[in-house]
């Protein structure tokens, strides 16, 4: 009888004992799990903010390109009347430095910088073509290519950090142009160089009514990569 | 605040595990601890010898610490798994403060990611402001009709107008205003042009024809409209507007407030055209203007 009574409650410390060591045994494994999980969401969620901050990366580079600018050409208006003004030109290299510089009069009160606009699908280039004034209509203009065309190739666009091939396409690009406005020869109204290259222009200038050109102010001709033209004080 | 303390000590836990000055943190608690040790087990062992009345040299001092080492050892190894347990509790405690300063960080990032966004689209964009269509160009003479447009709205025409001048290059003179890049950039303003004058390559600007005609503070009659006039926008807003494009072009020191001004000036379009050709006048929200192509269809 005692061994009977003593059958049982061994046999049940034996079931509780093993459903703590099952119970223990799942405690475990789910601890475990999670940890796992929380290691592969870490890891995860530093990859995806890797990757985060290199969309944040291209995105501030691609911003500072669209703020990118040249300054092929500075000016100064040295005098103004009622009926005249005088300016003094520079012309400035890719590389910032000074390739030319002149000052003229013409009639008028205000000073119109024309430049063609060459749109290509890296940005836009613009060259400095003429110069004239409210009382001068633009074809009796002063030709301001003359200024910084060194044997084809426009010096405003020339820089140390090009190459021979990039000095010949920029040579051809140059010409083109000029063929196209009628700067070499006459400019008659079929020019057939005119459909083989886009381009516009675009004369920035002073208003009288609203503002004008500061006498003794140098301002900056300010290119776009995307084809904006504007005038900037210095 | 839970989360926050769960960071924290991550935070000092990473520290502690994985940088040059936690190593020697950890090494000098480490050090400090045997010494600790070492100290407890010789004073002992001198108080023992003192009271049995034997020497305490310097071999017995040796023996003494290389068994306080040995004991420290095996206490270590009898509660190895506790030590296992702490190790995974503080792994568990680093994965949860990693993950959750990566999806802190992570959210942070994409909010930038769409202020960035919304800087390059501004940046970008590029607002019509007139339309030209040539209708012909015999005997050197151009007529074309220009039809101008509300950058607030692109759907919006202002006016069209015909008009005939001599010469086949033709030139579009606007008045343009380019804010500061800041501003650009937040989208609290665009870059305005009002055209305001038509010349061309052989007609000087002051003999041009004008767009309508321009007041005695330079804008152009045709923007001042009666309110039923007004088209694409609220009839106050477009008033607001010509009223800042005055303030800010009146004078010196209006003309550029606080900075926000950055150029304002003449831009005069220009390009040889043929009969049929189709131009776009736009004005960059980067500076500036520029014409563009479109083709007959």
């Amino acid at each position: 009888m005692k061994a009977n009574q003593k059958n049982p409650s061994k046999k049940l410390q034996k079931e509780h004992k093993h459903r703590s060591i099952s119970f223990k045994g799942l405690v475990k494994t789910v601890f475990c799990v999670i940890v796992l999980v929380l290691i592969i969401l870490a890891v995860g969620a530093a990859l995806f903010l890797r990757e985060q901050q290199k969309i944040i990366k291209e995105l501030e580079t691609s911003i500072e390109n669209l703020k990118l600018t040249t300054v092929p050409l500075r000016f100064m208006v040295l005098s103004r009347s009622d009926k005249e003004l005088s300016a003094r030109f520079r012309f400035y290299d890719g590389d910032g430095k000074e390739i030319a510089s002149f000052e003229r009069s013409w009639n008028g009160s205000d000073l119109y910088i024309d430049s063609l606009v060459v749109p290509l699908k890296t940005g836009a280039m613009a060259f400095p073509v003429r110069v004239f004034t409210d009382a001068v209509a633009p074809r009796g203009g002063t030709n301001l290519m003359y200024y910084y065309d060194f044997n084809g190739i426009p010096g405003i666009y020339d820089s140390s950090r090009l190459n021979d091939q990039q000095r010949q396409i920029l040579k051809e690009l140059f010409t083109k142009l000029k063929t196209a406005e009628g700067l070499y020869g006459s400019n008659a109204a079929a020019n057939p160089g005119e459909r083989l290259l886009t381009y516009f222009g675009n004369a920035v200038h002073d208003i009288k009514q609203l503002r004008q050109f500061e006498v003794g102010t140098i301002y900056s001709l300010v290119i776009h990569t995307d084809g904006g033209i504007e005038i900037l004080s210095e | 605040m839970a989360l926050e303390l769960v960071k924290k000590v991550s935070q000092v836990i990473v520290f502690l595990v994985s940088t040059p000055l936690g190593y020697i943190i950890d090494g000098g608690i480490l050090l400090l601890f045997l010494v600790f040790t070492l100290s407890r087990a010789l004073h002992r062992e001198r108080l023992l010898a003192q009271a049995a009345g034997t020497t305490f040299g310097a071999a017995q001092k040796l023996f003494v610490c290389i068994d306080a080492l040995g004991r420290l050892g095996a206490s270590l190894l009898a509660n190895l798994p506790v030590l296992l347990i702490m190790g995974v509790i503080s792994l568990s405690v680093v994965a949860i403060g990693e993950t959750v300063q990566k999806v802190e960080a992570s959210l942070e990032a994409a909010n930038r990611i769409k202020e960035l966004q919304a800087v390059l689209r501004n940046l970008e964009r590029s607002l019509k402001v007139a339309e030209i269509r040539v209708l012909s160009t015999q005997n050197d003479r151009t007529t074309f009709e220009i039809t101008f447009f509300d950058p607030a709205n692109q759907q919006s025409i202002a006016e069209t107008r015909t008009i005939s001048i001599d010469g086949r290059d033709i030139y579009i003179d606007a008045i343009v205003l380019n804010f500061d890049y800041s501003e650009i950039a937040a989208g609290r303003k665009v870059n305005i042009a009002i055209p305001y004058r038509v010349f061309s390559d052989q007609v000087a600007q002051i003999n041009g024809i004008s767009l309508g005609g321009v007041d005695s503070k330079g804008i152009p009659y045709m923007f001042h409209r009666a309110d039923d006039d007004i088209y694409g926008i609220a009839p106050e807003i477009y008033r607001e507007r010509l009223k800042e494009l005055v303030q800010l072009t009146s004078s010196d020191t209006s003309a550029r407030p606080a900075g926000i001004v950055r150029s304002y000036y003449g831009s005069a379009l220009h390009k040889r055209v043929s009969a049929g050709d189709r131009l776009e006048l736009r004005v960059e929200q980067t500076g500036g203007l520029t014409l563009r192509e479109r083709f007959p269809f």
